[in-house]
């Protein structure tokens, strides 16, 4: 489903992402770790079509991202790390939005994703972070794309959101969904994941099962 | 779902919950009306002489200062938009999304217009329908063709063939940010044939040959094809627009020589003063231009009022001194009050340190001017430049202060008010 080449990004002298090679298919669910600065949101980044790589290339299906990359937003649902709303609409209008780009009717499975109850009718910029993400998240997941990526998506989520947003996550695998959660949360993956890629200083050193957690923990 | 265009209901819910715009909006309209009121007569003494040629070349600097603007708003709505990092996650609508900001830049650049016809409406009655065709012509021109250039531009950017071009022009910055930063230029020059073919028109047609009514029409047919061309190239460019900026933006964030973040404006005089050095290193590192325009503008006056034209200057600097009383605005912008109370700093000493900042960088305005006036020893100018110059560093520091309080923006806006009326005075003084 989404096919990366030698992937590299360099900016000046820096290499962010230096050669990566994976493969992910439909049923994934990929937690990607890394520690900070270790190139995960530059990847991410390339991956949605929000980044042009330097070298390499990214596949989904037979599509080139560089060369269409609206292919990439059509069929990816994608929360950054600091994801940004309109903050003069509510949570229903913003879903409403969304639904209108995505040429979906989902709005009320996008309000029961949120959970924010009747705080969907009020203002986002009245929203405190975590409804913020959840509003995010509920943004990316409404018109149930075949990608989902969440670069620490769950970040600042109570632990009861946490849980019932992964449920919904896992929900979306058995459905075929590829899943990529990029998160220092190690506990979230080991219940999750069917697929651990750990990356450092932009190489990927690990693309292994979730039995390999366990030696990913011990060199974080 | 939205039934309509969803950029469109967007925007219209963004006018109807943040009222400050529409304030703002009113008070750029009062700001047009009183400029066009204090220009209309001197553009129209200037036309009693030479009369055909001088109003062909104001009309057709006219039509070129209008299709700059449009240009540079273009790239703001196009290239730049604010909220591309909200839409821009998602799939986008190009050709709803290009209409959506055209229309927005419409409602924003009609201040433009407003101002144009308003200097020029002490011209002859019955010239003024022609003129007034002229100007919206060129207004609606160059928005088309503005679209057309910017789009054109990320083509521009990323193909080969002309990378040979880009790399000659480009200078320090990336091959990228060339084909952005010429894009205005080109949309300028493209517009420019037609603007001197229909600025001649509509003199001929003032003049009573009206067979040349329809070469008025050519910045609009530009334009229109500009805009043909915007919509062809959407699909494929607008979005990589975005990833080409986060490029350029990642270029500059890389920084080759680390010292060039390390040295600051004027750092020495807040050596002891940890508020005051931060509020310095706030202001060199993210208002730069600010405080180099504010120098470079303050050389230009200052040449002004050496050639005599003090009048001018003083008119420049009424524009200067009302926008720069909302720079408290800006530098509070980038302060992070929850650590101001967290550590305990009373308003009245955040105050102190913007206030100090403030009258260091507006004196990049004041010494120049003050320089000249002083070589010239002329005594009228020392009131006519200090008393406004003074009147806005005042009135710039009490706008600190309500800034800092965290007032309602209209006492800024009354501030931008009692400023430009400081100068206007003394403008009217001197005359």
């Amino acid at each position: 489903m989404i096919e990366v080449k030698n992937l590299e990004k360099h900016y000046g002298r820096v290499q962010a992402v230096k050669g990566l090679n994976f493969t992910l298919n439909p049923g994934d669910f990929v937690g990607f770790i890394g520690g900070n600065g270790a190139g995960k949101s530059t990847t991410i980044k390339m991956l949605t079509g929000q980044l042009i790589p330097t070298a390499g290339s990214i596949r989904i299906g037979e599509v080139d991202i560089v060369d269409k990359p609206q292919v990439a937003r059509e069929k990816i649902g994608y929360v950054p790390e600091f994801p940004d709303l309109y903050t003069y609409l509510t949570g229903r209008e913003m879903l409403e939005f969304v639904c209108s780009v995505r040429q979906s009717d989902s709005v009320a499975r996008g309000i029961d994703i949120a959970g924010l109850g009747t705080d969907i009718d009020r203002l986002i910029r009245e929203y405190s972070q975590g409804m913020r993400r959840k509003m995010a998240i509920a943004c990316a997941l409404v018109a149930s794309p075949p990608i989902l990526i969440l670069d620490e998506a769950l970040n600042g989520l109570d632990p009861s959101s946490v849980k019932r947003i992964t449920n919904i996550l896992e929900l979306e695998r058995e459905k075929g969904t590829c899943i990529v959660l990029s998160t220092h949360v190690l506990d979230t993956l080991e219940k999750r994941a069917t697929r651990l890629l750990y990356i450092d200083q932009g190489e990927l050193i690990s693309d292994c099962g979730i039995d390999g957690l366990s030696d990913i923990r011990e060199r974080l | 779902m939205f039934s309509i265009n969803p950029y469109t209901a967007v925007a219209r819910y963004k006018r109807k919950r943040t009222p400050y715009i529409r304030l703002m909006w009113v008070m750029q309209l009062v700001l047009v009306l009183v400029v066009a009121f204090l220009l209309r007569e001197p553009l129209s003494i200037y036309l009693l002489s030479n009369t055909a040629h001088r109003l062909e070349q104001l009309l057709f600097r006219t039509g070129a200062v209008l299709v700059a603007f449009t240009a540079l708003q273009t790239y703001g709505g196009v290239v730049r938009h604010p909220e591309r990092s909200i839409f821009g996650v998602h799939p986008v609508l190009s050709t709803s999304f290009l209409k959506t900001v055209a229309v927005e830049q419409a409602r924003h650049s009609l201040l433009v217009v407003v101002l144009a016809i308003g200097i020029w409406s002490a011209v002859p009655q019955p010239w003024l329908p022609w003129i007034g065709t002229f100007i919206v012509l060129s207004w609606l021109g160059g928005i088309g063709a503005g679209y057309g250039v910017h789009l054109g531009s990320v083509w521009a950017a990323r193909t080969p063939m002309l990378h040979g071009v880009l790399d000659l022009i480009r200078g320090q910055n990336p091959r990228e940010q060339a084909a952005f930063i010429y894009a205005p230029g080109v949309a300028l020059g493209g517009m420019g044939l037609s603007l001197i073919l229909a600025s001649g028109a509509t003199r001929l047609v003032i003049d009573g040959r009206m067979s040349f009514a329809g070469w008025m029409i050519l910045p609009l047919l530009v334009g229109a094809g500009g805009w043909w061309t915007a919509m062809r190239l959407a699909d494929q460019y607008l979005i990589r627009a975005g990833m080409v900026l986060s490029d350029i933006d990642a270029h500059w964030g890389v920084l080759e020589n680390g010292e060039e973040d390390n040295s600051v404006y004027l750092e020495w005089l807040a050596q002891n003063n940890p508020q005051r050095l931060r509020l310095l290193r706030n202001s060199w590192r993210l208002h730069r231009w600010i405080t180099l325009g504010l120098w470079a503008m303050g050389c230009v006056m200052a040449l002004m009022i050496w050639v005599e034209s003090a009048s001018a200057a003083m008119l420049t600097g009424a524009v200067l001194g009302s926008v720069y009383t909302l720079y408290p605005n800006r530098l509070l912008a980038s302060e992070p009050q929850w650590l101001q109370w967290s550590l305990g700093i009373e308003d009245r000493f955040q105050w102190k340190s913007i206030s100090e900042v403030m009258v260091l960088v507006w004196m990049g305005l004041c010494i120049p001017c003050l320089f000249v006036v002083w070589l010239l020893g002329t005594e009228g100018l020392w009131l006519s430049f200090g008393v406004p110059m003074l009147g806005t560093m005042m009135v710039s520091l009490l706008n600190g202060w309500w800034a800092v309080k965290h007032k309602s923006p209209v006492f800024q806006m009354l501030g931008v008010m009692i400023s430009s009326m400081i100068w206007m005075t003394m403008w009217f003084w001197m005359s």
